[in-house]
């Protein structure tokens, strides 16, 4: 059947608005930084960029990362490397300390106790605060003088003569003692910028599993413990499996969401160094050093780190979903 | 069958038991948990209305002078002679002067013991010299019959008092006549000598107090700067601090509310911070981007949806591509557009950007919604004559309201929280946003934690507000787009 061209005018107009804005924002700048990625340029007006094919790309990942264009050597402070491990290590804690703590409250929530809607709510709250604001209010909480609460409290229970020489004899990257410096280690830092992230997160990957164990039929829970399951084995053998598709988006939203972190490590500490991530990694090269060709570098490799990570995560899932089946 | 039933199942009465103990276990560590998700917040709003001496712990200058100090634990002691108890008078006496002279023995510590010889052994140990020869120059001062010879006796007394308890023993001045001989003797059996020698120094110590109380009764004399004199004698160079207020450390209130609410550091983030334009700023960023992100997404789904075409499934497909798409992807090249456009440093620099990347999200939600909204009332309208865009802002936009709240919620906190393209897309100027705002607050407050505190108060209340408000929507908000992704 074919339509008049009015109709076909239409459906264009009704697309236009959306169109615009995903090609013109998402869409086209996306190819334009893997154009850019292939071209040295400091200057954003710059006309003249310099083509150097992967070049970009091979200096992000060589541990002596020089300027393109005046060959001075960098520190490796800004080592790709080095970030994409952090983001990674950050990725395997909230997949693995997170989700299970995140799936434990929802299990014991979903099945239904005293409260549980105020317990939800409460827990979920963190998710709404803005992430700086919560970088910079734990930023407070480790502050390493008298009035950061943690070292307050460390201190004040006598924990920081035993753990503090502890910390300082595992101190590699510094000669400096640990003091209390949670953010100032390499050592440290990582695992300190975690602990908000855990904070913050963990409630909402419980209220999407929770969400998931509320769809659950009654039914198949009924006729579970009918046959004598005992409650471990209706957790695993009836609603884990049950809620593994959301599972797969909690896991998909962790990974991806460690590799794109950026706005907590910005936030929680002064130099992000300590615990350098692709995108700080990033927005230090695009707008300290202006080098908009490594920093589009990054953006590339963090979009297709991005999708690959999705369709692994999906795929692992599917599989165990067959075997289960 | 019904038997069996039964007997799967636990006795009602077994069965409410059980769950009774295990339900407490499960609540405590639930309300544990609560205690821990909210503890930040508590303590960021305890902080935002603190006075920076309460947040980081000060030093103050105690109201008494240590001598005021010394003077009133003595006269505490000696107060009512006639039934007091000796044992607990020293105890008190060794603790008062000792922590005011500032060689610590806290007094509890001393009264803990009830061994009298093991208790003042132990003070002995290092604390005792300094106080032992107070003692003695009061001793000496308050000799009825002082002359400069009992006074050089009375010296020499305490020194080898002093040096006996150094473990010098032997090293007496034979002048002191009393003394020397008793030393010598019980310098064989150490034992013995301790405990003679404290005894003895008690006796003495009592006697001095004996005695102050027999002058300030006589009122021959103020004996208060005698004592004074003579505890400042012993302590030689420190004496000019007996003089002047202790230096007391108030340390940091932490966890408590706040003594007194300091509501400046709120007028302080207002002004100084401009919290207050940043917020607005956001606020206008915010509902700027949520219309434009609704307008572009009802309109997309309704072309997805509702018109019948070739492609629409692609199309959706799409646009969901946006849903994995990282905000930082974009970032150079919409930089560059930006400022070729010269939009860097205004609201369209957010708005445009926000509206796209939250766009995916809003259509995935928005189909949900929009096909709930049934067909009839597409040919209904039709058939009356209604073209399309009739039947879309007539018919299904009204239809629309519900997922508006939602995707709303949604894009809200998107824009309301995001970070990075507003700190590099609107770096200077008064087009900040809240995050960018906080985050610029580094610079001005380091150390004076209230402002900070308030400011981080006020880019969160807001939303907390709304969040109570309307929990059960938000919630729903971000179920329906991660369950539906």
């Amino acid at each position: 059947m074919k339509r008049p061209f009015s109709y076909r005018l239409n459906i264009f107009l009704f697309l236009l608005p959306g169109l615009v804005l995903f090609l013109g924002i998402l869409i086209g700048p996306i190819v334009m930084s893997g154009y850019y990625s292939l071209f040295n340029f400091t200057s954003i007006n710059d006309a003249n960029k310099e083509f150097v094919g992967l070049q970009n790309y091979i200096t992000l990942f060589s541990r002596q990362l020089r300027s393109a264009n005046t060959g001075a050597m960098y520190v490796n402070d800004k080592y790709m490397g080095d970030a994409l491990g952090n983001s990674l290590i950050l990725a395997a804690l909230s997949t693995f300390i997170q989700l299970p703590l995140a799936l434990m409250i929802a299990l014991r929530l979903g099945k239904g106790i005293r409260g549980e809607r105020a317990y939800l709510s409460i827990f979920f709250m963190p998710v709404l605060i803005s992430t700086v604001i919560i970088g910079r209010l734990w930023m407070n909480i480790y502050d390493p003088g008298d009035a950061g609460i943690l070292n307050a409290a460390l201190r004040g229970l006598g924990i920081d003569k035993w753990l503090f020489p502890r910390i300082t004899a595992r101190i590699t990257s510094s000669t400096l003692p640990f003091n209390g410096q949670w953010t100032g280690f390499r050592e440290t830092a990582l695992g300190a910028a975690f602990i908000p992230i855990l904070w913050q997160y963990v409630g909402y990957h419980m209220l999407l599993m929770y969400a998931g164990i509320k769809g659950v039929p009654l039914d198949l829970l009924e006729a579970a413990q009918l046959d004598g399951c005992t409650e471990g084995q209706v957790n695993r053998l009836i609603i884990v499996p049950y809620i593994k598709p959301i599972l797969r988006v909690c896991v998909v939203f962790a990974v991806t969401g460690s590799l794109k972190s950026f706005d907590l490590v910005y936030a929680l500490m002064k130099d992000t160094t300590k615990a350098e991530l692709p995108s700080t990694l990033m927005y230090k090269l695009l707008f300290l050093h202006n080098q908009y060709g490594l920093g589009s570098a990054i953006a590339v490799v963090l979009i297709v780190l991005c999708f690959a990570f999705a369709i692994l995560i999906g795929l692992i899932f599917r599989n165990r979903g067959e075997k289960v089946a | 069958m019904t038997n069996e039933k039964i007997s799967i199942f636990p006795e009602p009465g077994n069965e409410k038991k059980h769950i009774k103990v295990s339900t407490i276990v499960i609540h405590a560590l639930l309300i544990l948990l609560v205690l821990i998700n909210i503890f930040p917040l508590y303590w960021m709003l305890s902080f935002s209305l603190k006075s920076n001496d309460e947040i980081q712990g000060y030093k103050k200058q105690s109201e008494e002078t240590r001598w005021e100090k010394i003077e009133s634990s003595i006269t505490g002691i000696i107060g009512d002679v006639s039934n007091i108890e000796w044992d607990a008078v020293r105890t008190a006496a060794e603790g008062s002067i000792a922590s005011a002279v500032g060689k610590v023995v806290p007094a509890t510590e001393i009264a803990r013991k009830n061994d009298i010889t093991s208790r003042i052994t132990d003070a002995l140990e290092e604390k005792w010299p300094a106080i032992e020869e107070a003692f003695t120059a009061i001793d000496g001062i308050f000799a009825p019959d002082k002359n400069d010879e009992d006074w050089a006796r009375l010296r020499a007394q305490a020194e080898a008092i002093v040096n006996e308890q150094l473990g010098a023993a032997l090293i007496l001045e034979e002048e002191a006549e009393g003394t020397s001989e008793e030393s010598t003797e019980e310098a064989a059996e150490p034992e013995r000598i301790q405990f003679a020698f404290t005894n003895n120094k008690w006796k003495r110590f009592q006697s001095a107090v004996n005695r102050i109380t027999d002058l300030q009764n006589a009122d021959s004399e103020d004996p208060w700067s005698a004592v004074k004199d003579s505890i400042a004698n012993v302590m030689g160079d420190q004496a000019d601090s007996l003089d002047q207020p202790e230096t007391v450390y108030v340390p940091p209130n932490h966890v408590g509310l706040p003594t007194s609410f300091h509501w400046s550091n709120y007028v302080s983030a207002m002004r100084t911070g401009n919290m207050g334009q940043y917020f607005l700023n956001s606020l206008i960023v915010a509902a700027l981007a949520i219309l434009i992100t609704l307008l572009a997404a009802f309109m997309a789904t309704y072309a997805i949806t509702r018109l019948v075409w070739k492609g629409r499934l692609m199309m959706n497909k799409f646009f969901m591509l946006g849903l994995t798409i990282p905000i930082h992807a974009a970032i150079v090249p919409v930089y560059i557009i930006l400022s070729r456009l010269h939009w860097l440093n205004t609201y369209v620099a957010l708005i445009i950007p926000y509206s796209a990347f939250s766009l995916s999200m809003a259509i995935l939600i928005s189909i949900g919604f929009m096909g709930d909204i049934p067909y009839d009332l597409d040919e209904a309208a039709f058939l009356d004559g209604c073209g399309i865009w009739g039947i879309f802002f007539r018919i299904i936009l009204p239809l629309m309201m519900p997922a508006v709240s939602t995707v709303g919620i949604y894009t809200f906190l998107q824009c309301w929280n995001e970070l990075l393209f507003a700190t590099i897309f609107v770096s200077a100027g008064k087009y900040r946003t809240l995050p960018v705002g906080v985050q610029q607050l580094f610079g001005q407050y380091t150390t004076d934690w209230g402002p900070i505190g308030a400011a981080l108060s006020i880019a969160t209340i807001p939303t907390m507000i709304v969040y109570i408000l309307l929990s059960r929507r938000i919630q729903q908000g971000f179920i329906a787009g991660a369950v539906k992704g």
